[in-house]
């Protein structure tokens, strides 16, 4: 079994070799980037508005997370009745933030992080504040909207 | 008529050619860390029929998944003990992990010929750790839930492909329903095809790196070796069953995404948010820092001084050609500096 063309030429060998091996290698490539997309989908927009219960039954001190899309939202009640609230994903690894009403601050259960009730990383290791989010009373609902 | 039988038997499928086979092979020695690549083996066969039989009853959407397991451990008969026999496994195949890179690096069998036993076991240790990652998930514990929001994000930290890795593990941009399937599919059928190939793989390089007349391997494969990893391999069974039957793995409380950890209307602060042993240095480490080191945040700075130290064990038969053993000293700080961190994060 040898090549029938002169020795100086490239065989058929080599030519049929490197075709194949092209292809595989292209149609390789091809199905590999579908499914790469496939497994890792771009953000869903998801929804823009969220309520967070009537305001009235909302009591000054305390607080409620709620989904914003796919985001958890800290909505806070300060004691002057006034709403605050934040986006409670922690700036430091994405843990869920919740709201101390015993030392009236932010805290975080995974790394110890702590925030002020303006949002502002007051200790631990979070780098930012959390991202602020709109609230707003709307016919005695509490209303959210992404800022 | 026993006899009979087996000789039936060994008459088609050749049994006593395969042992005159390993009759002929030999090991180096009969010392402990010989036998801990052949526990890993059987800790990983644990693994794949107590997972198979979980598979069974688990639900995996998050409607269901977390009522599933409540039923696997408290009312499917025996639920409790496989379920119990798939967690600890999973702790002493980490461990076993662990133990073994230990004593590659300290012996420095990762130099010529052997980078890709080396390679395939760094490769076998990230593939067990997320398995385990993966697994924790599957309850759609509160827990759970907030622990893999953290270490998807730190993969999310790491350069280059980390944002790319982070989402796909993921599933979407953030830790979603949609991410439940993403860890079951990961769990039960990427991961272990993946660990397959790669102990298959393992053991061929291992064979071939290690064949032909190796000075001072003496000791028969069978029967002396085999029949004492046997051995071994019942009492590592019989502690993970006591353990499995002793000490039960918690459940935790179901996955409310419209809730973090503070019961609803505050009044305590939240709680510890832990992840598993081998990974509680981490976790001191990230708690401990400020938010900046040198300019950078700190989760980011503690990620890319691991992707160094990662890089330079995928290098470490480049760097260690020569008999210099300082790869070996550097190995065993890295290894107290573990041991040290771990324990002081237990206590």
């Amino acid at each position: 079994m040898s090549d029938e063309g002169p020795k100086d030429v490239p065989g058929r060998r080599d030519f049929l070799g490197t075709t194949i091996t092209g292809t595989a290698a292209t149609l390789g490539v091809v199905s590999a980037y579908p499914v790469v997309r496939f497994l890792s989908p771009r953000p869903d927009p998801g929804q823009r508005i969220a309520t967070a219960g009537e305001a009235e039954k909302f009591l000054p001190g305390t607080s409620k997370t709620v989904l914003l899309g796919d985001k958890p939202v800290l909505v806070i009640r300060l004691d002057d009745g006034q709403f605050r609230a934040f986006s409670a994903i922690c700036t430091h690894l994405q843990c869920v933030v919740a709201y101390s009403a015993q030392h009236r601050q932010i805290e975080c259960p995974c790394h110890k992080g702590v925030y002020s009730l303006e949002g502002a990383n007051v200790s631990g290791p979070p780098p930012r504040p959390l991202q602020s989010v709109g609230v707003e009373v709307v016919n005695g609902i509490v209303t959210l909207t992404e800022a | 008529m026993l006899d009979d039988t087996r000789k039936w038997f060994s008459d088609r499928v050749g049994a006593p050619v395969l042992l005159e086979k390993l009759r002929e092979r030999r090991v180096s020695g009969l010392s402990p860390t010989h036998f801990v690549g052949g526990v890993l083996l059987m800790l990983f066969l644990l693994e794949v029929a107590s997972g198979i039989l979980l598979m069974l009853p688990y639900r995996p959407d998050p409607q269901h998944a977390h009522a599933s397991v409540v039923a696997i451990a408290g009312r499917l008969p025996y639920g409790s003990l496989v379920r119990g026999v798939h967690a600890w496994t999973s702790h002493m195949f980490v461990a076993m992990l662990f133990v073994q890179i230990a004593t590659v690096l300290l012996n420095r069998v990762y130099r010529e010929p052997k980078e890709l036993v080396w390679w395939t076991g760094l490769l076998l240790l990230v593939t067990g750790v997320s398995m385990a990652f993966t697994g924790a998930l599957l309850p759609w514990s509160q827990n759970a839930y907030l622990q893999a929001r953290v270490s998807s994000e730190m993969i999310g930290q790491g350069p280059i492909f980390g944002p790319w890795l982070k989402r796909m593990l993921r599933g979407g941009d953030d830790i979603t329903p949609w991410s439940l399937g993403h860890a079951y599919g990961f769990h039960t059928g990427v991961l272990p095809a993946l660990a397959t190939l790669l102990f298959g793989f393992h053991m061929a390089v291992v064979r071939r790196s290690s064949g032909g007349p190796v000075e001072g391997a003496t000791v028969p494969v069978y029967p002396e070796f085999i029949v004492r990893l046997a051995a071994v391999c019942t009492a590592v069974l019989l502690l993970i069953v006591s353990l499995a039957t002793f000490v039960p793995v918690a459940v935790g409380t179901p996955v409310n995404m419209a809730q973090s950890m503070a019961p609803a209307g505050g009044g305590t602060a939240p709680s510890d948010v832990l992840p598993p042993w081998y990974f509680l240095f981490l976790h001191d480490l990230l708690r401990a820092a400020p938010p900046r080191l040198l300019g950078v945040e700190s989760a980011k700075f503690v990620l890319g001084a691991l992707s160094v130290l990662a890089l330079f064990a995928v290098a470490l038969p480049f760097i260690d050609r020569k008999g210099s053993k300082i790869t070996a000293y550097i190995g065993a700080v890295l290894i107290v500096v573990f041991l040290v961190l771990t324990g002081h994060a237990i206590l």
